[in-house]
């Protein structure tokens, strides 16, 4: 069987098309884009070697079980996840079975959690995907958060969502400190910078987290309907590769993100609820453009926060088009 | 318009339609009479309201919202056409169906941007299809030198169908209405010929609608007014 890993560090889309909320990951299979998704319960196990100080491998059994129940809670998703208990195993073992767990990663100072996959790229399916919690961070898994540790459940939910096939979200604000960046404000659990030790606002899966899994898994019955909107970001005249165009839902107050992703500045957002939107265009730079594209050369970063002169509606099904938007330098 | 006022217009509207129903019954006694009238008519706008968008700050344990703008969300004034059919069920009780069509705009006013964006207003037209049945009671008439004055109030409930543009999205709600108006038609008890079946025609209605466009399961109120010219068919 051929393979390729794909780490979650690195975390390429290596296949975005028009239709993708949010970043998902995908593969270029003979030509032909090739979204990553689950085809049906995913099974996974947990570790309890290599456990981080004061965790002990019930407590993350159980913090794992309350992220998937989120996951799984999701109303417009068919999602579903199988337990198939402990293992002595690691997560970095290449043993075909999805396994989460604690690994020391010293290494990686500013990363708390590490997903990776292994990927059949003779037909882009699934081998298996597993998640490392750095057990050289602090942790928590207190029911109220606990400033001594970064709350994991939070943080599994993250790994979750990457395990499922999404990418990250920019939604969120940042400042750059020192040689990192502080957190302002997250509107994603899929956003790429963790709450600080104390929160537990990570344990919320947001609008953008609930279109991205939405569009990946509708459910069998088709789910309650769902739209999206789709245009280009332009700038003199030449499409804007790597902008990051949010719809805000007048009546839900859903923000949910996308990406222009391609030189033409080609963009869309699934996963909406039918109705009226506001739709503002940002530069990518709350984040590690790295975060969110392979090849960062071409990502135009030089423009001002710029709004859809109209507002934007997503129908029942089926995606709007022509919701183009020209920036200017900033 | 704050929430009792449009309780009222369903009471209102509600009452008009049971003295409507108790006149059913009677309707053989009554001499048929079919009225149509076309009026051009105003339908007023009204605001959907504030809403800020916002996430969350990193403060532990729960974040403190941090907003990304502001808008504050409203439907516009526009013009409209409106088709009224009234049936004559007894002496002064008319139950009629009416057919409204206008055109608004709404409009999003953006506000407050994290990055400092300058404010902008954003707007779509939304076209409203209403159909509405209830009933309208005359009020005894005014006499004029040439012809008769009828006043009268009506009230009912309807139907509304809210087409966003390029017909990318129909939104659906209900409609209560109540109002008043009058009538000018000639003094002829039986007409004859198209000018002494002519009336004119002058309506004000305060609207309570619920879903459709908004920001939140508000009920809204608003007031249509309109003119025009019908004509008795028999």
């Amino acid at each position: 069987m051929n393979r390729a890993i794909v780490l979650c560090a690195a975390l390429v889309a290596l296949a975005t098309a028009p239709g993708a909320a949010y970043m998902r990951f995908g593969l270029t299979i003979n030509g032909t884009n090739t979204i990553l998704r689950w085809p049906g319960a995913i099974p996974y196990r947990v570790s309890d070697a290599d456990l981080a100080e004061g965790i002990s491998a019930n407590a993350l059994d159980q913090a794992l079980q309350r992220a998937f129940g989120a996951w799984e809670s999701v109303a417009s998703a068919n999602v579903r996840f199988t337990r198939q208990g402990f293992t002595s195993g690691r997560p970095s073992d290449d043993d075909s079975s999805n396994v989460f767990g604690f690994e020391r990663r010293a290494d990686l100072e500013r990363t708390l959690a590490v997903t990776s996959y292994t990927i059949d790229i003779i037909n882009g399916a699934f081998v298996e995907a597993d998640v490392q919690f750095n057990a050289a961070q602090p942790w928590s898994v207190a029911e109220g958060g606990s400033t001594t540790g970064f709350d994991l459940q939070a943080v599994a939910q993250h790994e979750i969502g990457h395990v499922l096939g999404l990418g990250h979200s920019a939604i969120g604000e940042t400042e750059v400190a020192g040689t990192g960046r502080r957190l302002i404000a997250s509107g994603a659990v899929m956003f790429p910078i963790a709450f600080p030790r104390g929160s537990v606002e990570g344990r919320t899966l947001r609008s953008d987290d609930i279109a991205g899994v939405s569009d990946l898994y509708r459910p069998p019955s088709g789910g309650p309907p769902l739209g999206g909107l789709s245009g280009h970001v332009r700038r003199d005249g030449h499409g804007v590769f790597g902008a990051h165009v949010v719809a805000y839902g007048l009546r839900g107050g859903q923000i949910v993100g996308g990406f222009s992703i391609n030189d033409d500045g080609e963009y869309a957002i699934s996963g909406l609820e039918p109705g009226s939107y506001v739709v503002r265009v940002e530069p990518l730079d709350d984040g590690d453009v790295e975060s969110f594209f392979e090849d960062t050369r071409h990502v135009d970063a030089d423009f001002g926060v710029t709004y859809y002169s109209k507002i934007a509606v997503a129908p029942r099904s089926g995606v709007a088009t022509d919701i183009d938007i020209t920036v200017r330098a900033r | 318009m704050s929430a009792p006022t449009g309780s009222a217009v369903r009471a209102i509207a509600a009452g008009l339609l049971c003295v409507a129903a108790l006149a059913l019954p009677r309707a053989a006694a009554a001499q048929p009479r079919l009225d149509v009238t076309v009026s051009g008519a105003w339908w007023d706008g009204y605001e959907l309201g504030q809403r800020r968008a916002s996430i969350t700050g990193p403060q532990a344990p729960t974040g403190a919202a941090v907003t990304l703008f502001d808008t504050g969300v409203a439907i516009l004034p526009g013009p409209g056409a409106e088709l009224r059919l009234g049936w004559r069920v007894f002496r002064g009780v008319y139950a009629e169906a009416t057919g409204g069509l206008g055109v608004n705009t709404i409009e999003a006013r953006i506000t407050g941007d994290i990055e400092q964006a300058p404010a902008i207003t954003v707007s779509s037209t939304l076209t409203q299809i209403t159909i509405e049945g209830g009933a309208l009671i005359e009020l005894p008439p005014l006499r004029l030198s040439v012809g008769n004055l009828v006043p009268f109030v009506d009230g009912g409930a309807g139907y509304l169908r809210q087409v966003h543009e390029q017909r990318v999205l129909i939104e659906t709600g209900r409609t209560f209405y109540a109002g008043a108006g009058v009538k000018w038609r000639s003094a002829v008890s039986r007409p004859k010929g198209l000018v002494q079946r002519l009336a004119v025609r002058a309506d004000a209605r305060l609207v309570s609608r619920s879903d459709g466009v908004d920001v939140d399961d508000s009920r809204r109120n608003y007031i249509t007014v309109s003119a025009g010219v019908g004509v008795r068919l028999f």
